[in-house]
């Protein structure tokens, strides 16, 4: 357990924003029906803004704040003036359109600050969790993990307590309906965008600053995020929040294997592939998946 | 009723009359085609082929079963490495290796398939897209084989080997008609399955698997046959490309290539086998082309993002579907007379081209043919492309247009000259054909801009002179002609 501990301690912290992402995905998704592709565009657009603003020497907060601030605008655009105009079409479709904004967004972001090689510094990096005197993880990282926790605690009550979550939980078991008695469908949509932008641009942050600053890389992340989702069905919080700590863990403790070290990038998908497969079998599909109906 | 416009035209005809349009294009291109373009520009296009197949399995999986597999890249790749192993491993044949390393990816698109036998939509694309990124994970791990020892044929800290190129196609333009060659096989194939039997229980089950299996439609057989018959075909498109250059580069397949190569296939048209070639030329020629200008290939990502969202918010038939519409609306004498004055202009025009030193003669050739092509499908598709942006746009731009050209020809008739009351719709046309040819062509064949715009407009202002001079002596034949081949949506005038 002692040669074990500090692999699952960083596990649990690359997990935590492979969570952090989920949450932001299957909130969407619950309320609107969409899988969003754009979802790792707009981190990376989010973490490339923020890089800008500090590089012209304003203050970091204000390179935060504009980052995670041009993430939710764009992504309330989209679903304020883009989204509304596909709601008839079938998930996928509706799926592959968040992909054709996410292309528009690399490619914009990588035509503009192109491959050169940057760093996005938070203030919590200098600082770190130590064990037997070597520096284990840094602060960021245990921030994100408060960050994933706070996000999926603030979504849960806000689905469980609020009016707001009260709306998006009925056009999530039926959009119809919904609208039928009252629930002001286009509205509460938006605002689901406009929470899933929030979350991305936090969420582009942490990744901008742990893996790599670049919008090709960092738009590409969402898959593993979505690898996440899916183990929660793109519907439960709490198992998207396990299935991304699960697999940061996993991926972690792989390097303790030589073998298998070198294929650790696969875990999430291979983990997403696997309850994928497991649900299966025991009939449970995706949330909301009422594609038969169709 | 807005579903309406999703649904593919099914074209009458027999399943050889169906396939017989595309056979005969593959062939001219694959003729005409090392004639025309310089060693780079075959080989970008001998991948374009191999792209082009790739995506007409994603067309068959979307388009008539309506099912989403964001993996059919991830398996060429497979094709791919098991071409590279088996001829590095035995030193087979090429083509042995090729059709073996197809059947190996069928296996694997087999086995891709089994649960999409229960699951459908969303999460079967979901599932499809963590497969390619495990592939994809896995590629760059063991890398392709390239001669070393071991089961995965890596040589490490050694001289990579290649693999020859196949007895027959020894050369680039040989390579290029043998691709081409497979390429109408593959698409031939799948074409044919999409106009008979399978296609019918596809599209049965694409509506309803309750009533295909009401109708006594094997769905389990049928799925199968679907996800075997892409897998197989995308991995002869990865051997194709391992043969190209005799290697594979381990970052050649990220899972960024498979979920473009779907959009593309959307952007293109999933119903018309017109649509691969759009997505091929999109993913690989665009860029080629870009790049020679000196242009950023990351704003065609953006461009192909942009293209993506329109084309699925207008209805899901692509640019195929879109040219497939206009088609309907094209006189047949219109294309025979078309035919035979544009033939008679462009090689008139290219030898011209070649008396004086100006171009090659296929350089010229081609351009005029384009121009030609373009003048007389560019003044609809043009404008039929703007409701590619909505139908508000459209009305719009039509009726501004009709606007200043009414005012123009009015003046024009106070001025005592013959008014012409779409004189802002062809002016804007040539302009647009002229520079817009003229870019394309100034970037393959290297043509000086000024020669390019010369062999263009000259070519158009032929055609109109001939036109001109002609017509009265024309215009019987063509009525004959229509009348002999009647198309019901034409707007005869």
């Amino acid at each position: 357990m002692e040669t074990l501990l500090p692999f699952i301690v960083v596990g649990i912290s690359v997990g935590a924003v492979y969570a952090l992402s989920g949450v932001g995905l299957v909130v969407l998704y619950r309320a609107s029906g969409v899988v969003n592709f754009a979802f790792g565009a707009l981190g990376g657009l989010a973490a490339m803004v923020c890089w800008q603003v500090i590089d012209l020497e304003y203050d970091d907060w204000m390179g935060w704040v504009a980052g995670v601030g041009v993430a939710t605008l764009l992504s309330w655009v989209y679903g304020r003036f883009i989204a509304p105009s596909l709601t008839h079409q079938d998930r996928v479709v509706r799926a592959m359109a968040t992909l054709g904004f996410a292309l528009m967004i690399m490619g914009i972001a990588q035509w503009y600050w192109g491959d050169d090689p940057r760093r996005l510094v938070l203030p919590t990096d200098s600082d770190g969790i130590e064990f037997d005197g070597r520096r284990l993880i840094s602060h960021t990282r245990v921030v994100a993990l408060l960050f994933a926790a706070g996000a999926t605690v603030g979504m849960l009550w806000l689905l469980a307590k609020t009016p707001l979550g009260l709306r998006m939980r009925a056009l999530q078991s039926n959009r119809v309906l919904a609208g039928l008695v009252g629930v002001r469908v286009k509205r509460t949509d938006t605002w689901a965008w406009t929470l899933a932008g929030l979350l991305a641009g936090i969420s582009g942050l942490f990744m901008g600053n742990m893996v790599r600053l670049n919008p090709t890389v960092l738009t590409f992340l969402v898959i593993p995020a979505m690898a996440a989702a899916m183990v929660g069905r793109m519907n439960s919080l709490t198992a998207t929040v396990v299935g991304g700590l699960v697999i940061g863990v996993i991926e972690s403790l792989l390097n303790l294997v030589p073998e298998v070290q070198r294929y650790g990038s696969a875990t999430a998908f291979v983990v997403a592939i696997s309850v994928v497969l497991w649900q299966q079998r025991h009939g449970i599909g995706l949330s909301r998946d009422n594609s038969h109906l169709e | 009723m807005a579903r309406n416009k999703d649904k593919p035209d099914i074209p009458p005809g027999t399943p050889f009359q169906r396939v017989r349009p595309m056979l005969i294009t593959f062939f001219i291109v694959a003729l005409i085609g090392p004639w025309v373009f310089s060693s780079y520009w075959l080989n970008t296009f001998s991948t374009v082929a191999c792209l082009v197949l790739a995506s007409g399995t994603v067309a068959l999986l979307y388009g008539q079963l309506g099912m989403v597999s964001l993996a059919q890249f991830a398996l060429a790749g497979v094709g791919g490495w098991f071409c590279l192993r088996l001829v590095h491993g035995t030193g087979m044949p090429f083509e042995l290796a090729l059709v073996l390393g197809a059947l190996i990816a069928g296996l694997f698109g087999l086995i891709l398939g089994l649960p999409a036998l229960r699951m459908r939509g969303l999460y079967l694309a979901l599932l499809t897209l963590m497969i390619a990124a495990a592939v994809q994970v896995v590629v760059n791990v063991i890398g392709f084989p390239d001669g070393g020892p071991g089961w995965t044929g890596k040589v490490v800290n050694g001289q990579r080997m290649m693999i020859a190129r196949p007895l027959i196609a020894p050369t680039d333009v040989d390579y290029f008609r043998y691709t081409m060659f497979w390429l109408a096989l593959g698409m031939g194939l799948i074409e044919w399955a999409r106009a008979t039997l399978p296609g019918r229980a596809w599209g049965l089950i694409r509506k309803s698997e309750a009533a295909a299996i009401a109708a006594g439609v094997s769905v389990v057989r049928y799925k199968a046959l679907a996800f075997a018959m892409a897998g197989a075909l995308a991995g002869l498109a990865g051997g194709l490309l391992a043969g190209l250059n005799g290697q594979l580069d381990n970052t050649g397949f990220p899972v960024a290539q498979s979920i473009l190569l779907y959009a593309l296939t959307i952007v293109g048209g999933a119903y018309h086998w017109m649509g691969a070639v759009f997505a091929g030329l999109l993913i690989r020629a665009l860029p080629a082309l870009l790049n020679d200008h000196g242009v950023d290939g990351n704003l065609s990502n953006a461009f192909y993002g942009f293209a993506l969202l329109v084309s699925l918010i207008q209805g899901r038939k692509g640019l195929a579907g879109q040219l497939a519409d206009f088609y309907k609306f094209v006189r047949v004498s219109r294309i025979v007379e078309g035919s035979i004055i544009w033939g008679a202009i462009s090689i008139g025009l290219a030898i011209a081209a070649v008396h004086y030193q100006a171009m090659g003669f296929a350089g010229a050739l081609f351009l005029t043919l384009v121009a030609l092509l373009f003048r007389q499908a560019i003044p609809g598709v043009c404008w039929l492309l703007l409701g590619f942006f909505g139908k508000r746009v459209q009305d719009a731009a039509e009726d501004a247009e009709a606007w200043l050209s009414l005012r123009l020809a009015n003046l024009m008739s106070a001025l005592g000259l013959m008014p012409d009351h779409r004189i802002v719709k062809r002016t804007l046309n040539v302009l647009f054909i002229g520079y817009f040819v003229g870019y394309v062509v100034n970037g393959v064949f290297d043509v000086d801009y000024i020669v390019a715009l010369t062999i263009i407009w000259s070519s158009i202002a032929i055609r109109f002179l001939i036109q001109l001079l002609m017509h009265p002596a024309i215009l019987p034949l063509r009525q004959k002609i229509d009348a002999k081949y009647p198309k019901p949506f034409a707007a005869y005038r």
